[in-house]
């Protein structure tokens, strides 16, 4: 199930979408599916509480994006970097905030070097955390557990078309 | 031969000197300066005030290490060079290019995973002097960043059969320290709420415990402990061994049950259990167990040398000496990501 809904923020129309899941194979493969037509230079930033499946969704895309290696949660080092053979994004760049009470230390890891980067798609995981680094045109996704199984996934993207 | 060694990768500053030959090695001095007081407020390792901490004692340590020694005693140095926080790796990597310099003395780079499997090694004098006898070696690398379960055919010679799919088997450790809101690091704070509790008082997940192959996860048991929580609304603090105490069993079954099926498939001499959360004492125990039922050298680091130590990278980097050169200072790169087989 899919509801649009327009509203204008700063000059750019978001689109908003919501989906339910109800198992994290589900929501993994929501994301892959979401994620077949990523745009290098992507920012995405994930919200959700602990065990919502931030990290299943951040899966997903790497599929999408065909990464075979295994994607970790990078909770202890806070970023990690794949590289990717797709045509267009050279690389999926996971970030993890779980820790983090401002953006500083994702400045020392050298975030900033691939958020302006044109073939890097970044994921954000607690992006709620560091609104400062997260650009106006970033894909929000907002994954809330309805009960132990069940997820919404609600997606708002600038609509450029 | 002297290995001076060094270790920089995360939020400890450790250097050590090893006196090594064939079949006999000794720590003749080793210092681990830790900043897990700084980081606790934090609930974890912040980089950059890692990275200015390293800064401030490296060279204070160094002086202490050597002590009235000349730096010049040193025939090698081995550095860290990652995986690990690349603001952190890179103050020792360059402290020591810096040190084979000035010296001019051989610099070996050594992976940090495969330093933890030489912690084995500190301690335990039988495997210094017959090593070969407890090749192939099964290694289970337990810590905050890392959960993986290699096959050592020799030195040098490895092959990674499992890892987790998902989140470090210390790191659920954290994050359910953090539900309990017992603060960090979560590891020793759980495994202390767990000596009064009940192992079986709740059946927490065992995820992909069914799955072949040998990969592990542990996101979901994390997400079981939350849901408990949530449904119990308030917990009796009576109760909280009894949680604790559930969720390192269902950690423990997992780590054991893959082992187990390891030992069968790829009949190893020995089995090292290393790393960070090598110093849980129930999963100390249920490896110790494993190894005596099925006859296998059971060889697991001191306790002192389970979380990140210089002492474990002169020791690797003694294996390594023939990679060791007097120019890799010119070329040496630290690397966060560094791919653990080699």
């Amino acid at each position: 199930m899919a509801y649009p809904a327009v509203r204008p923020t700063s000059g750019i129309y978001h689109m908003t979408r919501a989906y339910t899941t109800t198992s994290p194979a589900e929501t993994e493969e929501l994301a892959r599916k979401l994620a077949s037509d990523l745009r290098a230079g992507t920012v995405i930033a994930l919200e959700g509480e602990l065990g919502a499946g931030k990290t299943v969704f951040v899966k997903g895309i790497a599929k999408a994006l065909g990464i075979t290696t295994v994607v970790q949660s990078p909770t202890f080092v806070l970023m990690k970097v794949y590289e990717v053979q797709h045509h267009a994004v050279r690389r999926l760049v996971h970030v993890d905030c779980y820790r983090l009470d401002g953006s500083s230390d994702l400045r020392a890891v050298g975030l900033e070097e691939y958020l302006h980067d044109s073939t890097s798609v970044v994921v954000i995981e607690w992006a709620d955390k560091v609104p400062e680094l997260v650009p106006h045109d970033a894909t929000r996704v907002r994954i809330r557990s309805v009960d132990e199984h069940e997820r919404t996934v609600e997606i708002t993207s600038p609509d450029r078309s | 031969m002297k290995v001076l060694g060094i270790e920089t990768s995360c939020d400890e500053t450790s250097l050590a000197v090893l006196d090594a030959r064939e079949g006999e090695m000794h720590l003749e001095k080793y210092i681990v300066s830790s900043q897990i007081a700084t980081h606790r407020e934090y609930g974890g390792v912040v980089p950059e005030i890692a990275a200015r901490m390293h800064c401030e004692v490296l060279l204070p340590l160094l002086q202490k290490t050597i002590g009235k020694k000349p730096l010049s005693a040193v025939d090698l140095i081995a550095v860290t060079a990652g995986p690990g926080l690349i603001t952190s790796l890179m103050v020792g990597v360059q402290a020591a290019k810096t040190l084979s310099y000035a010296l001019r003395k051989p610099l070996v780079g050594v992976n940090h995973l495969e330093g933890h499997m030489y912690s084995a090694w500190l301690g335990n004098s039988e495997l210094v002097r017959d090593t070969e006898r407890s090749f192939p070696a099964l290694v289970l690398i337990v810590s905050g960043g890392h959960t993986e379960l290699v096959l050592m055919r020799g030195h040098g010679s490895y092959t990674l059969l499992g890892q987790t799919a998902d989140d470090a088997a210390g790191e659920a450790f954290d994050k359910v320290a953090k539900l309990l809101d017992r603060g960090y690091p979560g590891g020793p704070v759980i495994s202390k709420l767990a000596q009064h509790g009940n192992p079986a008082a709740i059946d927490f997940p065992r995820p992909m415990l069914a799955t072949t192959g040998y990969d592990m996860s542990f996101s979901g048991l994390k997400t079981a402990v939350r849901y408990y929580l949530e449904k119990k609304r308030r917990i009796p603090r009576e109760e909280l061994p009894d949680i604790a105490a559930s969720f390192q069993q269902a950690v423990v079954d997992v780590l054991t049950a893959k082992t187990v099926r390891a030992i069968d498939e790829f009949g190893p001499r020995s089995l090292m259990l290393v790393g960070g959360v090598s110093a849980n004492n129930a999963l100390r125990e249920a490896l110790t167990h494993i190894g005596s039922e099925r006859q296998l050298r059971v060889w697991l680091p001191a306790l002192e040398h389970t979380g990140d130590n210089a002492g474990m990278i002169a020791v690797a980097g003694y294996y390594h000496r023939d990679e060791a050169s007097l120019k890799l200072w010119r070329t040496l790169r630290f690397d966060p990501h560094l791919a653990f087989i080699i």
